[in-house]
């Protein structure tokens, strides 16, 4: 088997008339972090939702850890874990009830307090969902994505609404992930979160990927062509700001 | 790659088990389909458990003052309606909306007469009628002739049984109904709910098949 957990050669996909994803292909290595970049409408979403084998391709071939998503779909989905940009969970139902009907799912024995423990919502497992805040939503949603305990999980827009605090809290649980030798697909609007989260990136737009590179590699490759920004950035932001003053621990009402 | 096959039934139960843990808190389910099919069962309970009962119309100049009167006005099956002309008991008796027209007149010869219109509108009751008059005629014709001992003699045993009333018509119907719309509806409901929160999408995205899902849910 290859070093590449995904494969994706010349992917297209055509709604009606729209060309949502017009012939990319691009190749994720096993335990890297990957950032899938670009705007809305870019075809990020997708492309996302036809490797989790949730939508079907126009034409193409996508390989994920050797296994094409045109056959063997039961497979893969035994292999990957997927947070979706918008999801719901089963109604009425508290989260270690939550995880033992994912548990059931994917076959697998799973203990719910180690797993909510992983992303910080043992206190939480007697709610239910719908009773979480935003970043405790996302929380649950990645924690249940890694349930089956993947090799590879899909994360679309996993910090995207969030405040500063829950965002940088998100990322170290993702950095946790990763350390486990899990392979993480994300896709961000926030070029600050693939700065400091990817190992390589992926610029997407109108369906096509313009640049494939490491995160570095790229900012370096524009300054050396004599980019310069416009005003002379200061030694810290607005968010470091904010953070400086309203402290890292992230609030939960 | 894990080696073990994936179970499809393990998957199921889990699923069942989720989905009644949940329906049992949602008050609006049990509402559905508890108590919606119960007060429907004893609203259609409460409804027709009318008896039996023949109506009949005495004629304007008919003699109430004899034995077949009173005997007829006693029997709880009949009820006799008044306050109709004759024109429009004919109407009534030709729709089948009474039952019988009936005159009782005496002759000069000192015989009684007693005269039952009936109506081919409604042949059952007509009938019957019939027969509870010619009971009490007969009865009367017995007490005015000579025999000291009747020839025969009629002995009646009524033995215990259940009534069957209207509920016990419709209940297994309304049983059967209440099940039907549970299964259809609900689950129809149950999914566009859960497509609409977008928890079937979060379902796909697990190994678990489409006909599981279904099939749990019905």
């Amino acid at each position: 088997m290859s070093d590449n957990i995904i494969e994706v050669k010349n992917l297209v996909k055509k709604y009606d008339t729209l060309t949502a994803v017009d012939g990319i292909s691009f190749n994720v290595r096993d335990g890297e972090v990957f950032g899938l970049l670009g705007p809305n409408g870019a075809g990020k979403t997708t492309t996302l939702e036809i490797m989790e084998t949730l939508r079907n391709k126009t034409s193409g071939e996508v390989f994920i850890n050797g296994l094409s998503v045109d056959n063997d779909q039961s497979e893969i989905k035994q292999i990957i874990g997927i947070q979706l940009q918008a999801a719901g969970f089963y109604p009425n139902l508290y989260l270690n009830e939550l995880i033992e009907l994912f548990a059931g799912l994917y076959n697998v024995n799973t203990d719910p307090d180690e797993l909510l423990d992983l992303v910080n919502l043992r206190e939480k497992k007697n709610s239910k969902f719908k009773e979480l805040s935003g970043g405790q939503k996302q929380r649950f949603s990645i924690c249940t994505t890694l349930i089956n305990d993947p090799k590879l999980i899909f994360l679309d827009e996993p910090t995207t609404g969030l405040d500063p605090q829950a965002r940088r809290n998100l990322w170290e649980l993702i950095k946790r992930i990763k350390a486990k030798g899990t392979t993480i697909m994300l896709t961000t609007h926030y070029m600050d979160e693939a700065e400091i989260l990817c190992d390589r990136v992926g610029i997407i737009d109108h369906g096509k990927i313009i640049i494939i590179d490491s995160p570095d590699n790229l900012i370096d490759d524009l300054v050396q062509s004599g980019f310069e920004r416009p005003k002379q950035v200061k030694l810290a932001s607005l968010e470091d700001v904010f953070i400086n003053l309203t402290g890292h621990t992230i609030r939960e009402a | 790659m894990k080696d073990i096959k994936y179970n499809h039934l393990r998957a199921m139960l889990s699923l069942t088990k989720a989905s009644l843990k949940a329906m049992t808190r949602n008050p609006s389910a049990v509402v559905f389909n508890l108590v919606f099919p119960l007060i429907f069962i004893l609203v259609f309970g409460f409804i027709g458990g009318s008896s039996f009962k023949i109506d009949v119309v005495f004629e304007k100049n008919s003699d109430t003052s004899n034995y077949i009167y009173r005997e007829l006005t006693n029997r709880n099956t009949i009820s006799i309606i008044k306050n109709l002309d004759y024109d429009a008991a004919f109407s009534e008796l030709e729709k089948g909306r009474i039952d019988a027209v009936i005159n009782i007149e005496n002759s000069p010869s000192g015989q009684q007469i007693v005269s039952l219109k009936t109506t081919k509108a409604s042949p059952e009751r007509g009938s019957i009628l019939k027969v509870i008059i010619s009971e009490i005629v007969n009865k009367q014709n017995l007490a005015y002739s000579e025999a000291q001992v009747p020839k025969t003699e009629l002995k009646e045993i009524e033995i215990e049984g259940r009534r069957y009333k209207t509920i016990d018509f419709i209940l297994p119907g309304q049983l059967g109904f209440s099940l039907l719309s549970a299964g259809v509806f609900g689950t129809a409901f149950i999914f566009i709910s859960l497509r609409q929160t977008l928890v079937l999408k979060r379902f796909f995205a697990t190994p678990v098949k489409k006909f599981t899902l279904f099939s749990v849910n019905l």
